[in-house]
């Protein structure tokens, strides 16, 4: 029997309002199926003001406080008018009263920020609002990081890696990392990318690039780096 | 009795204008129907004043000494007012009260203020069933007795909700205006529950935020950015009690959701209407009011004060919902008009 196919008015109600255990007994009465049909409540009753805690007491995410909700960053969004769901207003609301499970539900669709700072530079409250989605991703980052996806995991640790060791990024390294992370080294070898690397052995850019090394004194600013990256 | 004036109202408008006239040397009775001056301020003794959160108790001495040193003023208190008449000598006014007796004027300013809107008539806030649902004014009182607990248990609060637009632009409650003042109070209060309770979770339920003019920064944004004060968009249609905590219910519409949450005080920013004083002293003076049932100004672009009646003046929150600093100003308009009319009458 399909979920909730005992609702005679069933066409009215989404799927996910629905909870329903095909097999349920409970004081040894046997309750499975249409028995123990539930409808989940639209109703929020527990706000939970960690993630706002943390925020403001994150150095990126202190300027959440000045929000008063005007739209300005969600309306000059980039990313905002491409991917549906993503939107900086509804993120830092969420956070300031306490809806932690719309944060969770779209804990992966925050990441889809690309940091042009429209919203910093438009914002006439003054919160830093890149960096305060940030700060907010980060917490979410902690909470559920099995809701990140995979492509974002390995590109945010490819980069935290490289970073960590070289002291630089170097695009073909970073790719290198990025694609066997995700067991797709093979797309390393794809024509475009042997031809560009052909070419770059070629002129001698390859080398240079490979040889540059660390940045002076590299492993005192990683120990701060890293220090503070520790939040 | 030529320049004679009755002011009628002991509040910040009607002192101000009784002194300011008193200073002009003109003839003063100031009547105030209870027995302290001082008007809703000293009624709910405020002690913090928005905006500028100077002291309530230094105003009302201040205000009220002007009268009381000024001996061209007349102040009788715990007094009201009975039959008024007007003949070419200007109005015949019976007070009532421990010393009935007639007395004489050619001008009067009604500075007869406004009342609280009672939140018992709008039954979905439970305001007088739950103890810890009180109003913006008795919050001012619990400032002015000592620090802020529950009134339930005397419990610190955790978490304190306000209520924005209680008794205001409901047309359910007949109130279909803004009382203007309530927002900026209501952000001035949560400054200062912060600076009592460093943890509390502090929530304000509003429609709009209308801290208009320069409050916006001095008051509403600092709620937020210095006290850690959050505004929800939404008003609440429902508060019920559930172990013993009121729980506020509502939509907010910035996320199109249902939400009950519990909180341990819940403040009703009750607005402004026109006092009892109001409506019927409008009656005996034969004053218009405006279609809310202030006294209605006459000819504001030419000054405040003038009502439809030559003679009759009003100052302060008579005339609709007015901030304590605005209420002052229009007690010196009112005498500015006063002396200008009882002028032209002398010389004609």
């Amino acid at each position: 029997m399909a979920k909730g196919s005992g609702i005679i008015e069933r066409s009215l109600l989404q799927d996910d309002q629905i909870m329903e255990e095909d097999n349920l007994v409970m004081d040894g009465i046997d309750i499975s199926g249409r028995w123990n049909t539930m409808l989940k409540t639209r109703v929020h009753s527990e706000r939970d003001l960690d993630s706002w805690d943390d925020v403001r007491a994150s150095a990126i995410g202190e300027s959440i406080d000045n929000c008063i909700q005007c739209g300005m960053c969600t309306a000059g969004c980039t990313v905002a008018h491409e991917v549906p769901g993503f939107n900086p207003r509804q993120f830092i609301y969420w956070v300031r009263v306490g809806r932690k499970d719309d944060l969770i539900k779209n804990a992966d669709i925050i990441w889809r920020c690309v940091g042009c700072y429209i919203c910093t530079n438009h914002c006439p409250k003054e919160v830093n609002t890149a960096e305060v989605i940030e700060s907010i991703g980060q917490w979410l980052r902690k909470q559920v990081p099995e809701k990140m996806d995979q492509a974002y995991l390995a590109n945010h640790e490819a980069y935290r890696h490289q970073l960590e060791t070289y002291g630089r990024l170097s695009l073909p390294r970073l790719q290198a990392e990025f694609l066997s992370k995700l067991g797709r080294q093979k797309e390393l070898f794809g024509p475009d990318l042997r031809q560009a690397a052909i070419r770059m052995l070629k002129d001698g850019r390859a080398l240079k690039t490979l040889l540059i090394g660390r940045p002076r004194h590299w492993n005192r600013s990683r120990s701060v780096l890293m220090e503070s990256g520790q939040t | 009795m030529s320049n004679s004036v009755i002011v009628i109202g002991g509040g910040p408008a009607g002192l101000q204008a009784a002194a300011t006239l008193g200073n002009f040397g003109l003839d003063v009775t100031l009547v105030e129907q209870h027995d302290v001056l001082g008007g809703a301020v000293a009624q709910h003794q405020y002690q913090v004043l928005m905006p500028d959160f100077s002291s309530g108790p230094a105003l009302v001495a201040r205000l009220a000494g002007a009268v009381q040193n000024n001996p061209h003023v007349t102040v009788v208190t715990s007094a009201s007012i009975g039959a008024v008449e007007e003949d070419q000598e200007g109005f015949r006014v019976q007070l009532e009260g421990s010393h009935p007796h007639e007395l004489q004027a050619q001008a009067v300013v009604l500075a007869t203020g406004f009342d609280h809107f009672d939140p018992r008539r709008d039954g979905k806030y439970g305001y007088g069933l739950f103890p810890d649902v009180i109003t913006g004014a008795e919050l001012e009182e619990m400032f002015a007795k000592g620090p802020v607990r529950r009134p339930s248990n005397g419990e610190v609060p955790q978490s304190v909700a306000f209520i924005y637009c209680v008794g205001s632009r409901d047309r359910q409650v007949g109130n279909t205006y803004c009382s203007r003042v309530c927002c900026a109070v209501s952000a001035k209060q949560s400054i200062e529950i912060r600076e009592q309770l460093p943890k509390a979770r502090i929530s304000m339920f509003y429609m709009d935020v209308r801290t208009y003019g320069l409050w916006e920064d001095t008051l509403y944004w600092r709620s937020q950015e210095e006290s850690g004060v959050v505004y929800v968009k939404g008003r609440i249609a429902e508060v019920t009690q559930k172990a013993g905590q009121p729980v506020l219910k509502g939509e907010d519409t910035l996320v199109r959701g249902p939400f009950e949450w519990p909180f341990d005080l819940v403040v009703l920013a009750a607005g402004m209407e026109p006092s009892q004083g109001t409506r019927l002293l409008s009656q005996k003076f034969h004053v218009d009011l405006e279609p809310h049932g202030f006294v209605q100004q006459s000819e504001p672009m030419r000054n405040a004060s003038l009502t439809s009646r030559p003679g009759v003046f009003v100052a302060g929150s008579a005339s609709g919902p007015k901030a304590i600093e605005d209420a002052i100003a229009e007690g010196d308009v009112a005498s500015l008009a006063v002396m200008q009319y009882l002028k032209t009458k002398v010389v004609v």
